[in-house]
This record gives C-alpha cells, structure tokens and sequence, in this order.
C-alpha cells in the first residue's frame, strides 16, 4: 500500500495521516478504498467530546482551521441525545488536514479532543454504535470502569436499522425539529446539505437539567503566572 | 571538561518528565514492518538519525553518532534503498530542524573518515539539491505563476541558507575552502542584484545577503584552531570586506507592517522596532572583532577527533582524510532574479517588505533574557525558530519539543538552567553585577527565546504564514509539558501586550484576543483576572477604550468556547492573607453577552413597535417578559434556545392565529411555493386590514424570519437546514427574486413577480438583518453565523449588513468580536468566489469607514488627552453632566483611533497584499483625500504611498 509506505521526506511524524485506527481497519478488511478517501476528504471525525459540549461550541473552535460546510452531530440512537462525538465537514480538504494537524488533543469543555480523518459522512452514522445506544468505545470504557467484562459490546449490527422508524416518533410536536427533509438539494452545485435531519433534540427531558462535569478552575495554575 | 555531568536534559529526559509519547506512530509502523529485514534497518538508521542531538551527554551523543555511522557506512553503496532513504532524512532535518545542523555535521564526519564515499554522497546530493532549488527559478520565470503555493514550503533562499549552513559545518573535509567561494557567490549576488535597482529595495537581495551573513559563524564551527587561521583570513577578506558594500536600500516608511501605532503621537511605543537587514553586518563585524570567538556552538572537536583518527588508521582504503569538491553553483543572472517573484513563506515575507523585528521580552527586565537583537546570537536563535516553526507545522507536538529543548543543541553556558524563573534569574543578575559571579552566568531563558518566536509568528504582519490556530497549538503543547516553565512566560507575554492595548496594531489586538482565549481555553480559564479588576473599574463610563473592550469581548469569546457558568467561576483570586479563594465580581457584568445594551428594554420597545406601539399590546409583551424572567429565574443553568422570547403565535397577541399558521408552514416538511404565497398574502391582508397601525411588510419579515430562526434554534445547523430547504421563498420574501433559481426537474413552482421599489428592498433588506438581531439577541455569534448563511444563500445582499455594522449609533464591529470576525470571513469568501461584488464592497466598507472618521472628527478636538485622561479615574459615584459630556468625548476619541485602526487593518488586507485590488487603488486614494482631520488624513495616505 503506497500511501502507508514511509518515505522519509520528514524528519518527524506527519500528523495528518489517517490514525492507526483507520489504517489496522484498512489491513484487516484488506481494503483500501476509504484510507485513500479519507486523505482527500473535507470531513472529519472528533471524539472524546463532552456530551454537554454543543456545536457552536465545536464551531467556534475548528472554524480556526477553516471554513466549515456543516457539523453533525454524533447522538445517542436511543436517547437522540448527544454522545461524545461529531463530525465537522469543511467546504475544503486543507480544512480537514488543518484540523488533524492543529487540533489534535485540544481541550474543548475540559476534554482532550481525538480527532481523525474521515472518508465522508453517510446517513446514519450519526448514531452511537454501542450496545446501549452511545459510542461503543465510550461504553465499553465506562464498562470497564465498573469492572464489567468487554465481551459484551461486540454485538453491533443487531440494533441498527431501527433508529429510522424511530427517528418518526419525534416528529411533529412544537419544539421537535425532526426531518427537515429538503429534497432540494440537486440545484445548490451538489452540495446535498438538506437530505437529513442534520440534528434531533434530545427525546429525554432530563437532559438540559443535568449539571456540567465538575470543574476545578483553580488546578493550582493560574498562582504560576 | 565536565562533560560527565550534564546540567540539560536529553529529550527523552525532558519527555519521560513530561508523559509524552510522541515516537508511538513510529513504533507501531515498525512493527508492521518487522517482517522485511531491510526496511526494518532502514527504519532504524533514519529514526536513530531525527534524534541526533538530542542527547544532553556529550559523550555519549558522540558515541552514538559513531555507533549508527556503523550500518550507513557498511550498506550505504549496497542498498539503494538505505541511501535514499537517509540521504532524504538528512535534507528533511536540514531544512526542518536546522537547530541539529552542528550536532549532525558528526556522522558526516565520522562518516567520511569510514567511508569517504559516504560523505561524497551527501555533499554531491546537497549541493544537487541545492541547485534544483535554483534551477527552480529559470524556470518559474518561464512559467505562468502559482507554480508551488504549498505553505509548507519556505522558499529556495530559505531552503538554499539551511543547506549552506550545512555545508559550511562540513567545511574540514570540502576540497580548497570551496566553500567561502560559494558564500562569495551568493553575497556577490545579493551585492549585484541590488545594485540593479539603486532606488527600489530588492527584497531577494536583503534575504540573500542575510542568509549569507548569518551563516558565517557555521564554516568556523568544525575547524581546528590551527586551521582557523587561514579560513578566518579569508573570511574577513572575501565575505566581511565585501559585504560592507551592499547597500540597504528601503521604502520611506513601513507604517503598514508597524506591531505599534503611537496614534497620531499620542502615545508612546512600548519599543521602536529595528529591521533585520539593518543589525546583521554590525552583529558580523562585533563577531569578527572578537576573532570570531564563539561562544554558541558546542565544541565537539575534542571527542571528535579521536574516533575520526582511529577510523582513518582502520580505514583499508585510505589513511588520509578525503576532502570533496564543491563547484560553484549556476546561479540565475541577476536581471532573471530581479523579476522573479517568490512562492515559499519566508521568501515571500523578504520580498514584500522589510523584515521588522516583533520583541517581547527584555522589554521590562533589567537583565536580558533572550539574546539582545543586536547581537549575533540573538538574530541567529530568531532565524533558527522561525525555520522551525515554519518548516515542521506538519507536526506540533515535534515543533514545540524541538523549540522546549532548543538550548540542548548549544553551548552548555549560553543559557541558565531550563525552568530558572524570573526570581532566579534576578539573583543571578545581581551577582554578575556585584561580581559574585566570577564568569558573569547567562540569564537568557530558554522559553522566553521558544514563547518569543512562536508570538513573533502569531503577531507576523502583514499576515503569520501558516493558520494562526497552529501555533496557538504549539505554545499550548509547550505549556502542557512544562506548566511551570512556560505559565509564567505566557504571563508576561500577555501583561505586555495587555499594558500596550492602546497602542497594538488593531489586527494584532484581535489575534492577541483570538490567542488568549485558545490558551487559557485550554488550562481551565485561569488567569489573574484581579490584576485587571481596578482597570475595569475605571473604565466603567466608557465603552470602547481598548482596554475596556478587550475584556468584555476576550470574556465573550470564552463564553463562546465554554459557557457562563464556567467563566463566571474562573474568576476567583487567592487573597494572599487568608489563602482562600474568593470570587471576583467585577467581571460578573460582562458575563452579559447581548447584542445591545439593555436588552430587556431593547427588546420590549422592538415588539411593541412592530406591533404599531399601542398600549395594551405593550403591556402583554411586558407580562410575557415578566413571566419570561421568571421562569429562567428557577432554572439554574439556562440554554440560549431557552433564553429567547419568541411570541408571535401567542393568542393574546395581534395576529396571533395567523402568526401559528406561519409557524406550522414552516414546522412542516417541504411545501410548495404556491401555498407559501399564499399564506404570504393571507398575512399581509389581515395585516393590512384588521391592525392598520402595524407595518404590515415589517411585521411579516419580522414574523417570517423570527418563526424560522426560532424553529432552527436548536443549533446552527438545523437553522441552516430549513434555511437551505426553502431558499426560494426566502428570496421571495427578501426580494432578491434574480437569484431564484427553480428546480426545474422537480416541476418547482414558480412565485409571482412582486415589483418591489427600490425602497421596499432596502426597507426588506435591513428589516431581515433587525428580526435576526433581535431574535437571538443574547447570542451574537449566532447572528452573525445565521446572517452569515442568508448572505452565502443569496437572500441577504452583504452591502446591507456592512451598513448596519458600522452603523455610528451601535458601532457594532468594533463594539463586538463577533460582527468583525463575521464581516471578515464575509470579505475573505466573497474575494475567492465573487470579485466583482467583493471590491465594490469593498470601496463601500472604505467609504463607510472615511464617513464614520469624518464624523466623529466633527465631536472632538484631538489635542486634549489630558481630559482624556481625567476622565478615565472618574468613578461612577462623582459622575455629572459635565463628566458625562467627557465620557462621550473619550469614547468618540477612541472611536476615532479604532476606525482608523480598522481601516488599516482592512486597507492591509484587501488592497496592500492583493494584486487583484489594485485598480481600485485610485479609487481609494481619492476617497482618504477627503478625510476632514488632516494629521490622520496624512498618516493614512502613507499607507496608499507604501503600496
């Protein structure tokens, strides 16, 4: 695989390559195709956000890297609510690669970012992939926290598909936002932005009234001024 | 010798201190590799190759370097692939890091006493390179331009320095002191190509000749005392004599790339910036009069040597030590160079405009603690950071490691211990006074050199060279490995910057801000807020004295990465009696973030005037805001989409029903455009004919364009999807009926042409940007950002919001970071996709900004700072009519220094680095030839005569 080949043009670590996590996919399906997509894609992947963390919040930080086109955010598939990551979509590809060398480890609402590229947003992929509807990672970490076993996350496919239906019960009432299903989209030059539902409020009531993670402004840093 | 002892920290000391793991890519890609043999070797040499350097053990660094000499001279000439591979790792950390170029020049000459071939190889393929990069030049004469625009890419004459650098380290085995007849090329080149142009500074030319001048030092670094002699005798009479005679030719003034504006001499610069081209041949001839005796390099001769020997007498080939050819280069004729224009960063910056030095230390100690700028080193440890900074932006993490250990590549003496706070430092100043010190001890620190070079960046006019966001990320990671080092460096970074607001450039005031807040974004929001507390206090009756706006919008711009409560609670002090942490109040106000002020009032008299501004329509929309208040009142963290007052279908309310009609149209899924006319006319009659008093157009914008920004509350994107679902009827409803553009193959429906006079579309224009001001009132950023997309949708005209923006009455972009940031980002994409438009609006911002001037001249006479002054130690409780009349004097004086500021700012930006922009130089011109004060009318017509 050429684009994995080291070619000692530098004289340390590029960090904007595709992580070890897109790159061991790639071996083991022994497909390529997305690697090579996701090096020229104008999307990336964050993770490791807080769920309080909201997408103006996510804008004001990576619109530092460039223009950005839309964010999405990642949502739990049962609670609809958000689950700790996104993915930002750049009207350009230096944006992506900008964000992957820039903004890696950046701390956003007291969270150390993980960032990846990406090979494109598709349908769908903004719902958690864990078995209680989060992000599977996220799961299986609280899960081992507890001293739970991590066999049990691997079950994925079995509960998706079922988040469309879903999706249609929180429709209509005043203040659900659901499906603002634009089938406009052919006429803006491809820029396809309208064909989903590009955020879903949150379904559980006791979302907002949750407090923020516990924060200790003092941490001893700022006497070191 | 005490090289047993060593007093720095190796990097992987300074890692292991610091859990940072920046080698794990690299161990894991080697052990997919495992598998080949070869590519594991190659691996292997050229990993153990980055590190050269960074061990702090002399010793052992030597014994490293000869040890990884061992596989390189063995397969060198066998393995093609090894020989490529180390030969492009070598470039890659000339150019990258050239911090290494000494520590590095030993394998080369450990390598040459083992295997002359080796050296051989990479003399020929540098000076190849090195050639390339020349030969770049013919040929981008040749072509049409934008040949390699990449910013990673510095620049031949940047590249071609680091390689002569590297070159000169290699002196002891180059054939004939080849290599000072290279450095007399390019100075005699440089001397050449700006003798060409007597009168027009030749910008290549002054970077030729610095490179050349700051590379000196290099070609004595290696040599022994016996055969400095001669090289020393050559290099005062073929490249010191010589270099006296270039001439430094330079533009009258530079105001335009000034970091400090001393507003019209009002005030004072907090330094008087000196120009790189102007302190090099000084710094050389102090050099020279110190016989070159040079305290910067390590000295690596001593352990060097032995192993050279020993390998020349193992040597089977020959016992001597090989030296190497080193032909002159084909360098372009000046008449070429002369015309050529340069794509690289660092080229580019020499050639647009004189190299201004960016200070900020040594500014407010009494000691130095970065290398004077007039000496050698100090232009040396500027030129070797920003070649980092620039050159390894691929990977922040290697660049501010490389930047934290930069004084583990020099002389063991040239900088106090890593870490040594100011306190220390102080005490060892004093003892190099008293004489306690026998030897005086350095005081220069080594994060103030590293934090110097990475703001010297950020604050680069007339634009940094990579995205501002990477080295904020740099100074970041800097910090996080060593918060104790670093922190308080930042301090005084910011508490200079902050003490100069008055005078800093008004675009550098933005990018401090910008900066700030990503930095302390990142450690939890502290800062030593009670130091800016009295400050706040005094400014209280003024509103955009830059100190004063600089807190309120640094505090705005961290809301909008946090949120409120969390910013509310970063401002805490320790009192220093007690210990304990108390709150501090005084930034409690600015935690209000509204468009406007008094908002509530703003937004009750906003209501009651589209619904005609009868009473007892005034007194429901006050109930509602009671009741409003109220409730937010309970919770005790409020949202922004909570925080919005949004009534219309509220039965209580003038039109209530239809206004729920409106709201369900567009809650719903797409519908088509004939039922959205419709119920468009359906509002206007009953408008019309049931509430006379009602502007019955103004209410339905007002109505329309609150109903959708209310239903997209939820976050900037659902907004921007129903936005984008229903374009058309937004230019419908907006008038800006060209642009509509029906999806034919989906048998859209076409809207009845409504002839709007142009009346009607200013009135509708500027009703949509006022229902968007008004809706999200308490969240400016999301203004602008919904402004933003109904402009790049086409159904808000810019030229409408610009006028709004700078509005006298509101001030609005200077008032808030927000609107500026939004017209920029505005400007920027309008430049790329729409030319045209983007220099009309361009000369309307001009013109907006010449009449803002004039008017505000008319309220002042600009003589009496005193006044000023007293005005601003006015507190709140003596406050009279009289004192009022002052207030609003100070504030229209500032005014005044903003607009200008941002005139400069945008003249710098559009017209002075765009060439696309220059037909409508004359233009523009004529326009600042009309500006009523003369002084800021002559300052500012300096500028147009620096493009």
């Amino acid at each position: 695989m050429e684009l994995l080949k080291e070619n000692f043009k530098n004289s340390a670590d590029r960090l904007d390559k595709p992580s070890d996590y897109l790159i061991k996919k790639a071996v083991r399906k022994q497909n390529f195709t997305d690697l090579e997509k996701s090096l020229r894609s104008r999307t990336i992947y964050v993770g490791n956000l807080s769920h309080f963390t909201t997408e103006e919040q996510i804008h004001e930080l990576f619109s530092k890297c460039g223009s950005i086109d839309r964010i999405i955010m990642g949502l739990d598939r049962n609670k609809l609510t958000p689950c700790g990551f996104c993915f930002v979509i750049y009207k350009t590809e230096d944006g992506s690669l900008n964000a992957m060398k820039f903004l890696s480890k950046t701390v956003l609402d007291g969270q150390s970012l993980a960032i990846d590229l990406d090979p494109g947003f598709i349908d769908g992929r903004q719902f958690g992939r864990g078995m209680f509807g989060g992000q599977a990672g996220q799961e299986a970490a609280a899960a081992a926290e507890n001293g739970g076993g991590r066999g049990g996350f691997r079950g994925r496919g079995g509960f998706r598909g079922g988040f469309r239906s879903r999706g249609g019960n929180f429709r209509g009432g005043r203040g659900f936002r659901g499906g603002f299903r634009g089938n406009r989209g052919g006429f803006r030059g491809g820029r396809d932005r309208g064909e989903t539902s590009v955020y879903i409020p949150s379904a559980d009531p006791t979302f907002n009234n949750q407090n923020p993670p516990p924060f200790d402004p003092m941490g001893g840093f700022n006497q070191q001024f | 010798m005490e090289f047993n002892q060593p007093v720095k920290r190796s990097r992987d000391e300074f890692e292991e201190d610091n859990f940072q793991h920046p080698q794990d890519q690299f161990e894991s890609e080697e052990k997919r590799q495992r598998s080949d043999p070869i590519k594991e070797l190659i691996n292997n040499v050229c990993k153990d190759i980055r590190k050269i350097g960074e061990n702090s053990n002399i010793i052992n660094q030597i014994d490293d370097v000869s040890y990884i000499s061992n596989p390189i001279v063995a397969e060198f000439e066998k393995i093609e692939e090894l020989r490529n591979s180390v030969l492009s790792t070598i470039y890659a950390i000339i150019i990258e890091q050239p911090q290494k170029i000494n520590a590095f020049s030993n394998l080369i000459l450990i390598c040459n006493a083992k295997n002359f071939v080796v050296a051989k190889y990479v003399i020929e393929f540098l000076h190849a390179k090195a050639q390339e990069l020349l030969d770049s030049i013919r040929n981008a004469s040749k072509q049409s331009e934008d040949v390699d625009t990449n910013e990673e890419n510095a620049g031949v004459f940047n590249n071609i320095k680091s390689i002569l650098k590297f070159l000169a380290t290699l002196s002891p085995i180059i054939e004939n002191y080849s290599i000072i007849n290279i450095f007399k090329q390019f100075l005699q080149l440089s001397i050449d190509l700006q003798d060409l142009t007597p009168e027009t500074r030749s910008g290549i030319a002054q970077e030729i000749y610095y490179n050349v001048l700051i590379s000196i030092p290099y070609i004595l670094s290696n040599e022994s005392e016996n055969s400095q002699e001669k090289l020393i005798a050559l290099i005062d009479t073929e490249l010191v004599d010589l270099a006296k005679s270039f001439k430094i030719v330079e533009h009258k003034s530079n105001s335009l790339i000034q970091p400090f504006d001393s507003k019209l001499n009002n005030y004072e610069l907090p330094y008087q910036p000196k120009k790189l081209i102007e302190l090099i041949l000084p710094a050389i001839l102090e050099l020279q009069a110190q016989n070159w005796s040079n305290d910067l390099f390590i000295n690596f001769l001593e352990l060097l040597d032995p192993i050279i020997q020993e390998s020349l007498s193992n040597n089977e080939i020959s016992n001597e030590l090989i030296q190497h050819k080193l032909p002159q280069f084909k360098i372009p004729e000046p008449s070429i160079l002369s015309k050529y224009k340069p794509h690289g960063s660092i080229d580019k910056l020499w050639y647009d405009n004189p190299r201004i030095i960016f200070q900020v230390y040594n500014l407010t100690t009494e000691f130095e603690t970065v290398p004077s700028i007039e000496s050698f080193q100090g232009l040396f440890f500027k030129d070797i950071s920003s070649d980092i900074l620039t050159n390894l932006s691929f990977n922040k993490n290697e660049a501010s490691t490389q930047l934290s250990i930069l004084d583990l590549f020099y002389n063991k003496n040239l900088f106090a211990p890593p870490g040594s706070s100011i306190d220390t430092l102080t005490e060892i100043h004093k003892d190099n006074v008293s004489g306690e010190n026998e030897t005086p001890l350095s005081t220069w620190k080594v994060e103030d050199v590293a934090v110097e070079s990475i703001l010297t960046m950020i604050f680069q006019l007339p634009t940094p060279l990579h995205k501002e966001i990477y080295y904020y990320t740099v100074l970041i990671s800097c910090c996080k490995e060593n918060p104790e080092s670093f922190a308080p460096v930042f301090g005084r970074a910011i508490r200079l910057f902050y003490n100069n607001l008055e005078t800093l450039d008004y675009e550098l005031k933005i990018r401090f801000m910008d900066w700030m807040t990503t930095q302390i974004s990142n450690f939890d929001f502290s800062w030593k807020w009670d130091e800016w507390v009295q400050d706040s206090k005094s400014l209280k009756n003024v509103k955009y004295h830059p100190k004063k706006n600089f807190i309120k919008n640094l505090i705005a711009k961290e809301i909008r990465l946090s949120n409120k409560e969390r910013i509310s609670e970063s401002f805490i002090t320790m009192n220093p009696e007690t210990s304990e942490i108390e709150n501090i109040k005084e930034f409690e106000q600015y935690l209000n973030i509204a468009l406007f002020e008094n908002e509530s009032k703003f937004i009750l008299d906003y209501d009651t005037e589209l619904y005609g501004g009868k009473e007892e329509v005034q007194n429901v929309l006050e109930d509602l805001l009671t009741e409003k208040k109220q409730e937010l009142k309970l919770k005790n963290i409020v949202g922004a989409q909570e925080e919005m007052f949004y009534n219309f279908y509220h039965s209580d309310l003038p039109l209530g029903e239809i206004s729920q009609k409106v709201y369900d149209f567009i809650m719903a899924h797409y519908k088509p455009n004939n039922e959205f006319e419709e119920l468009y006319e359906e509002v206007l009659t009953t408008a019309k004919e049931s509430f006379p008093e009602i502007n019955a157009e103004r209410f339905l914008i007002n109505l329309f364009f609150q109903t959708y920004a209310f239903i997209g509350s939820r976050s900037i994107y659902s907004v921007v999807s129903i936005l984008d679902r229903d374009i058309n009827k937004l230019k419908f409803l907006s008038g800006n009926y060209e642009k509509i553009e029906y999806a034919k193959d989906q048998n859209e429906i076409e809207f009845k042409k409504v002839e709007l006079s142009s009346e009607q579309l200013n009135d509708r224009q500027n009703w949509i940007i006022e229902s968007i001001f008004r809706i999200w009132i308490n969240q400016p950023q999301v203004v602008f950002l919904i402004l933003e997309y109904l402009i790049e949708f086409q159904i808000l005209l810019p030229n409408y919001l610009l006028d709004k923006c700078l509005n006298l009455g509101t001030n609005l972009i200077i008032d808030n970071v927000s609107c500026m940031e939004s017209i920029n980002r505005i400007l920027s994409s309008l430049n790329y996709t729409n030319g045209d438009q983007f220099k009309l609006l361009i000369v309307q911002l001009f013109k907006l900004i010449v009449n803002n001037l004039n008017e505000l001249s008319k309220t002042l006479e600009l003589e009496d700072a005193q006044k000023k002054e007293e005005a601003e130690e006015k507190e709140k409780e003596e406050v009279s009519d009289k004192d009022n009349e002052l207030f609003t004097k100070v504030d229209n004086q500032w005014l005044f220094y903003e607009y200008k500021g941002l005139l400069k700012t945008y003249f710098r930006k559009f017209i002075a680095t765009q060439t696309s922009t220059s037909e409508i130089l004359d233009e523009i011109k004529q326009l600042f030839e009309t500006i009523e004060n003369v002084p800021a009318k002559e300052d500012i017509l300096t500028w147009v005569a620096e493009v």
